[in-house]
């Protein structure tokens, strides 16, 4: 269990990056779900030890991750949002390289580790080129193999999919499913569906604070019966915007209101998009 | 468009902290030279602080020691949106690649130009304050612009086509320590008859003003005709014909290949992986005692296992070969004039210090920021592995470089014994020189990665090199060379005991290489892997928010 207790954390230049987030994160997977800035990045940094927050506490299954972050990083798998590699250095060694950090030391245990995961991610067989002039979804297989590097029960992926083609990400949440089985996985992602397909729970952030968590299907359902759809020109002032899409060639809003907002408004059923968006608005109509 | 480019390029120079870090030292070097003559690094006896031979001899020196400061200026213009990945963005756009490079190398070129005016300045404010004058102004006018502006001209012209041809800040370096190789050789053996084909011009102006007196020298220039004039057009000509060269390659081009790669054509990309709803079941399988492994043996096997992966990549790159082989010609060269084991270790001591010197400047730099430069640290911090299994390891693999100098230079010494019939002693080689050289460099390597973790990038830890190396040319001026403070001295440096016959040399060799240590220990300490804020709380609790 991942427990994170009023953290906060303000950049050096003053800017707020979080503000007093509280969070129990249990074994499965969880969803960080926010627009850009809203702190997704520095949380997952900060709950992978490598930024201490302003103020806080943070502890996993009993390890106090502020005074012992060494002890966390034994048990922890981190794919960071960017990262690079040393160019000109093959996936095998590099993963060698990683695998000898995380203190897998004996020769035969690294290998045989890099072969399970290498070819758990499909890179096997290119081992032997440089991870440098790999595609941006090779990369990214590659990060998510060396975070998989001594079973970590607490896997911090920002991003994971990014970069990956509509099949290479049906595998990878193939992948991620069976993670969350015996760790605490959580995935940011700007992605709503990955992480309602995936996550048993999801917080949306916004401005460094939780605006929402639970179930993806709980904060779906909290707005039944009050999402409608209908086209954008039908007008709807009354009603709180949620969002607007192209559909069939016409311009259409989902829009939550109590009651029916327009005559061509229809309810719809509801989806953790809209529960993002409404979370999102919210917040906007508080700072007003 | 070169124009707007070229002033984009300059303002980024100035807003950067080498520019103001290097003219600060700049002017402090010459002010202080100025004022005391211990001082004068470089500089020979040239009457007045103030008169026309000291200003015109103060610019040429300069210009040598400005060659790192263009090296860093025209290098970091010319590789910094490939390594911060901008390249792609501007490829994109209309503009010209050509015209991109061009203009990129005319701004940090003006930027060289700009900051070698603090040493006519400093030159002009410390006269002043000494109550010698700012000089004749028609000295400064022309030691600045016929004799610095070539000079700088072509040396920021020969890194642009160094940087573009190797697309790296290593060919710059390269070029800088070869030049300034050469002009080491070329001060053993004279300059007579050099006049047109030195390139700086240092000949060329010891011909045109031999045979005056001091009083001429004081108050005369040199005409800026016959082979001065020769010399500065020819070295112009080539310096364009550089320009050219850069400009001319300056152009998209398909990344180099990895050691072991291919170039990608998404070879790989669409196969299916293995079926992995497998993982939990495999994963239980396998689940090893990592999470509780640690201790001296793991720590021990991950210092050996990274220090044979940083020793590599200093080992197989080019810049290390290249630096091999020049050190290499200079210490036969120098072998070739002695006989006998002793004369030659002695000879090797005296002429191999260079490259040894270099190699711990480069390398320390190139290896203690490698995770940053390359992106990686975010995923090195995440791992249990503590600083000093990060840090170890690049001294270790400095450690093994310089133990592979010595021993090559030690066996271009024996070879040339062996050429001209005299069979070495190879016991005194490994015992004189090998083991006691290498422990000297090793120490100067300690130096240089502590001079790294202090400063806030590669650059100005090179930097922070450069002015320590500077310094100690002008303490030894100043007759400061007593091995109890001055870092790695010895008595009898820098020949061994068994050669210089001095005693105790073992105490200060342990002296030294505790301050070493005590160096590296600080390194490991001093910043996080990443440059965040990564700090381990003690035993109090964290302040509350609520609180």
């Amino acid at each position: 269990m991942l427990e994170i207790e009023e953290v906060s954390h303000t950049y050096p230049d003053g800017t707020p990056a979080l503000d007093g987030v509280t969070l129990s994160i249990g074994r499965g997977l969880f969803g960080l779900l926010g627009p850009n800035g809203a702190g997704k990045s520095s949380l997952m940094r900060v709950a992978a030890t490598l930024r201490s927050p302003s103020r806080g506490r943070l502890h996993f299954d009993g390890i106090d991750m502020l005074t012992e972050p060494r002890t966390l990083r034994r048990r922890l798998g981190y794919l960071p949002q960017d990262f690079g590699v040393h160019p000109g250095v093959s996936a095998e060694v590099l993963f060698d390289q990683i695998a000898v950090l995380k203190g897998i030391t004996g020769r035969g245990e690294r290998r045989d580790t890099a072969e399970r995961l290498l070819r758990l991610v499909n890179l096997w067989d290119v081992r032997g080129r440089a991870v440098s002039t790999f595609s941006g979804g090779m990369r990214q297989r590659w990060g998510v193999a060396q975070a998989l590097i001594g079973e970590p029960d607490l896997l911090i992926l920002d991003e994971p999919t990014a970069g990956l083609d509509p099949a290479e990400r049906n595998r990878f949440h193939e992948l991620l499913f069976g993670l969350g089985e015996s760790a605490v996985v959580i995935v940011s992602t700007h992605i709503v569906d990955d992480v309602a397909d995936l996550c048993g729970r999801v917080a949306v952030l916004a401005g460094g604070r939780v605006l929402a968590h639970d179930s993806p299907g709980a904060l779906a359902g909290a707005l039944d019966g009050r999402v409608w759809h209908g086209p954008a020109e039908s007008g709807a002032d009354a009603a709180t915007l949620l969002s607007r899409r192209i559909s069939g060639g016409r311009l259409a809003v989902r829009v939550l209101a109590d009651e029916r907002p327009g005559p061509n408004f229809e309810t719809v059923t509801t989806t953790l998009e809209d529960a993002y968006f409404a979370a999102l608005r919210h917040e906007r109509e508080l700072r007003r | 468009m070169i124009v707007r480019l070229a002033w984009h390029e300059f303002r980024q120079q100035l807003g950067g902290r080498v520019f103001w870090i290097v003219f600060a030292v700049s002017v402090l070097m010459v002010a202080g030279s100025m004022a005391i003559d211990e001082l004068r690094v470089g500089l020979a006896d040239e009457g007045t602080r103030t008169g026309a031979a000291a200003i015109v001899r103060m610019h040429l020196v300069w210009t040598l020691f400005f060659l790192f400061t263009a090296a860093a200026f025209v290098g970091e213009a010319g590789v910094r949106d490939e390594v911060s990945g901008f390249a792609e963005l501007v490829r994109a756009t209309t503009v010209n690649p050509r015209s991109y490079a061009l203009g990129r190398f005319l701004g940090a070129f003006g930027a060289v130009l700009l900051c070698f005016v603090s040493v006519p300045a400093a030159m002009a404010v410390a006269g002043t304050v000494l109550g010698l004058g700012t000089g004749p102004v028609e000295a400064h006018l022309f030691a600045f612009f016929a004799l610095a502006v070539p000079n700088l001209f072509l040396a920021s012209a020969l890194f642009f086509a160094l940087t573009s041809v190797t697309r790296s800040m290593t060919g710059c370096l390269l070029g800088a320590a070869g030049l300034l190789t050469l002009y080491g050789l070329a001060s053993d053996n004279g300059s007579a008859g050099l006049s047109v084909i030195e390139p700086f011009g240092i000949a060329a102006v010891a011909d045109a003003i031999r045979g005056w007196g001091p009083a001429q020298r004081e108050v005369m220039l040199p005409a800026l005709g016959g082979a001065l004039l020769a010399n500065r057009l020819v070295w112009l000509a080539v310096a364009a014909a550089l320009v050219g060269l850069g400009t001319w390659l300056a152009q998209p081009r398909a990344p180099r290949r990895g050691v072991r790669g291919s170039l990608l054509v998404g070879v790989g990309d669409g196969a299916d992986p293995p079926h992995t709803a497998a993982l939990p079941a495999d994963a239980r399988r396998t689940r090893s005692s990592l999470h509780s492994r640690s201790g001296w043996s793991i720590v021990g096997t991950q210092i050996c296992v990274r220090t044979v992966f940083e020793a590599r990549r200093v080992v197989v790159t080019p810049a290390f070969a290249v630096l091999l082989l020049m050190g290499l010609a200079a210490a036969a060269a120098a072998a070739a004039r002695v006989i006998g084991t002793p004369a030659t270790v002695t000879a090797l001591a005296s002429s191999f210090q260079l490259v040894p010197t270099v190699v711990a400047l480069f390398f320390a730099g190139e290896l203690f920021w490698a995770e940053r430069e390359h992106h990686i640290a975010p995923l090195i911090a995440a791992t249990p592995a503590g600083r000093a299994v990060l840090v170890i390891p690049k001294l270790l693999a400095l450690a093994l470089v310089f133990l592979l100098l010595a021993v090559t230079s030690a066996g271009a010494g024996a070879v040339t014994e062996l050429a001209k019939g005299q069979p070495p002693a190879l016991a005194a080689y490994l015992t004189w020189y090998v083991f006691p050289k290498a422990y000297e460099w090793l120490l100067l390597g300690a130096l240089a990665l502590f001079l790294q973790s202090l400063a806030p990038n590669k650059l100005a830890g090179w930097g922070y090199m450069i002015f320590y190396l500077i310094g100690s040319l002008a303490l030894s001026k100043l007759g400061w060379d007593d091995p109890h403070y001055r870092y790695g001295g010895y008595p009898g440096a820098p020949l061994p005991p068994s050669l210089s016959g001095a005693r105790d040399v073992g105490w200060y060799r342990l002296g030294w290489g505790s301050v070493a240590a005590l160096m590296v220990v600080l390194a490991c300490k001093h910043r996080p892997l990443d440059g965040q804020q990564v700090r381990q709380r003690k035993s109090a609790p964290p302040e509350r928010a609520s609180a």
